[in-house]
């Protein structure tokens, strides 16, 4: 079922604006990721980077990559009208944003030999990684809204703004992750 | 590359074609990433210039920036 009620050039209008406002908060959000990613490298350098497990790093990042890949097949499957294929690409996204979560707060802050109240450097990492786990978090959650307006089949191969601004919001998510995973876990040595 | 709306609704297996082309890109970049991290901690420059580029496919690939500039494009978006 779906439940168009705008019409066509109505609603490409609508979209030509929403999209302009999804990219303004996008680029007003990037500024406080640039400014964390600034200040890795004030207080530490190059030389030296937080002692975490680089292999952990890894895993999440490929997680996170894998969940791009997703999210684009999730957003053409809707285009092209084949809802299946989207409902399967979005979930499998989702799922794979809820590991990443795992995989960063339920074990890289476990097994880090340092704790976030040790020094500035030291808290700069769980601030760059919590911060951008939140944003995982409400991607996850936005991701989840449109999974599940899209059953409800609110959405079409002509009209599905929502379907496209929540994969570009994880993909946004996903941009930011490919910075912070060089400055966190593979730029410099840890401290001997 | 670079895909607009109405090539993935009128071609879709050429957006999944892309789509699996930067995602291979992608890959292959963080391998690299991650060997180069390991050899050599200290190249910053090659490893964010890497980052930069892994960016750029991401952002005009899967974000379509281009969407942004030249929406008189989209007649069925």
């Amino acid at each position: 079922m779906t439940t168009s009620v705008v019409s066509q050039p109505e609603y490409t209008r609508k979209t030509i604006t929403n999209r302009l406002g999804l990219w303004l908060f996008i680029v007003s959000d990037l500024f406080i990721f640039a400014g964390l990613f600034v200040a890795r490298f004030y207080l530490l350098g190059t030389r030296i980077r937080p002692e975490v497990d680089q292999l952990v790093g890894f895993v999440v990042t490929a997680i996170l990559l894998i969940s791009s890949f997703f999210a684009n097949r999730g957003e053409i499957a809707m285009a092209s009208g084949d809802r299946k294929g989207f409902e399967r690409s979005f979930l499998v996204t989702i799922l794979l944003g809820i590991l990443f979560l795992i995989g960063v707060v339920g074990v890289e802050w476990q097994i880090a030999p340092f704790g976030p109240g040790e020094n500035v450097a030291w808290s700069l990492f769980y601030t760059m990684t919590g911060f951008h786990a939140f944003h995982v978090l409400t991607g996850v959650v936005f991701l989840g809204v449109v999974f599940r307006n899209a059953r409800k089949g609110l959405y079409d191969a002509e009209q599905h703004f929502p379907v496209e601004a929540a994969a570009v919001y994880w993909h946004f998510i996903d941009v930011v992750w490919i910075f912070f995973y060089p400055a966190l876990y593979l730029i410099g040595m840890p401290p001997v | 590359m670079n895909v607009d709306k109405k090539n993935q609704q009128n071609n879709p297996i050429s957006a999944y074609r892309i789509g699996l082309t930067v995602f291979i890109l992608l890959v292959a970049f963080t391998v690299g990433e991650y060997f180069i991290g390991k050899v050599a901690p200290t190249w910053a420059a090659v490893m964010l210039s890497i980052a930069a580029i892994k960016a750029f496919f991401v952002i005009r690939d899967y974000m379509h920036i281009g969407r942004v500039f030249s929406p008189e494009d989209e007649v069925n978006s």
